[in-house]
């Protein structure tokens, strides 16, 4: 049976939600290992401890903040794959980019540093919403970090920025001083359904300019 | 050091990770090398001989599979037990075809990592 959507734009969406998947539970993985390396290292410390020697209170006060903070942080990797996985769940709401754009981040942090890149985040103290489908949105600016990864030389610093209001925001990504061209990035169908464009933007980065945002359901 | 002492190579790009099992082992008496990418651990292999190795797949620059490949060209006999959150078949596949001697999936219990490592 075909899909809807027809059978690219179908598979489109589906690898993308598999490479996002794939990473980020890696990436868990990474936090649980050291949660358990760091259990390991408390039962060696207190078989020693068996044995005769010494504990120090300091080294297991030490241990157990480690493993708080890694469990803090893959929670908040958790957290962020949940939002991921909820947007799918409507066809067409109000976004606040802002926290789409963090979602983002957090999300592609690790496809980045695979390329030692660090991904940096600059957000307005208010930012702008649009109404579209969320995993839309997080599927266009898949497609123009991977087209702006493609360009940038490895190590390079690649940030973020949400400029401009309603009705036309912008997500622009700037990778130091290298002069994106407009190449790769989001296919022209997925531009359409977000009734957004793609632009060079003054200072040699690329911006995803949105909106004005549909105020019905997005054509999927 | 005694001649019995065992030497054990940890590569993987999370410098904490590497540091924690390299206290874990060096507390089981073993001697520990670290290296968080690829070319750190080829240096390594070209300094001195190991007795294991444990290899992270997925790194940046030069990835597990790269430097597994070369790690077997400095060291056919090389010992190497890949370790990795990537859980994928394909990946087992080419590693154990590149001559790894084992597949671990992390989080590992160090004992049985040490018992496929260098206890055989």
């Amino acid at each position: 049976m075909s899909h809807p959507l027809g059978d690219n734009q179908a598979r489109e969406q589906a690898v993308f939600f598999g490479q996002v998947t794939a990473s980020v539970t890696h990436e868990i993985k990474n936090h649980l290992a050291l949660i358990n390396e760091y259990n390991g290292l408390l039962a060696d410390l207190l078989a020693a401890h068996a044995r005769g020697r010494e504990l120090d209170p300091e080294r297991l006060a030490g241990l157990s903040a480690e493993v708080r903070k890694q469990v803090r942080q893959a929670g908040e990797i958790v957290g962020q794959l949940n939002r991921f996985a909820h947007s799918v769940d409507s066809e067409s709401e109000e976004v606040d980019l802002g926290e789409l754009a963090a979602t983002f981040t957090a999300l592609s942090a690790r496809r980045a540093l695979r390329r030692r890149m660090e991904l940096k985040l600059d957000l307005p103290a208010t930012a702008p919403s649009l109404v579209c489908q969320p995993f839309l949105l997080l599927l266009a600016c898949h497609s123009l970090l991977e087209a702006v990864l493609e360009a940038c030389p490895e190590g390079a610093s690649l940030a973020i920025g949400l400029e401009g209001g309603e009705p036309r925001p912008r997500l622009v990504f700037h990778c130091g001083e290298t002069d994106l061209a407009r190449e790769g990035g989001p296919p022209p169908w997925l531009l359409e359904n977000l009734n957004a464009s793609l632009e060079k933007d003054a200072s040699g980065g690329l911006a995803l300019v949105l909106g004005p945002g549909r105020t019905g359901p997005a054509q999927v | 050091m005694s001649e019995q002492t065992k030497r054990i190579l940890l590569v993987d790009d999370r410098a904490e990770f590497v540091a924690i099992m390299a206290e874990r082992l060096r507390q089981r008496g073993y001697e520990v090398g670290m290296a968080t990418d690829g070319p750190a651990a080829l240096e390594a292999v070209r300094q001195q001989r190991f007795d294991g190795v444990v290899l992270d797949l997925v790194m940046p620059g030069m990835d597990g599979i790269e430097t597994l490949t070369r790690i077997k060209e400095l060291d056919p006999e090389a010992r190497v037990i890949v370790l990795t959150g990537h859980a994928s078949s394909q990946y087992v596949v080419q590693a154990l075809a590149l001559g790894a001697a084992d597949f671990m999936v992390k989080p590992v219990d160090i004992d049985s990592l040490l018992a496929r490592l260098v206890e055989d």
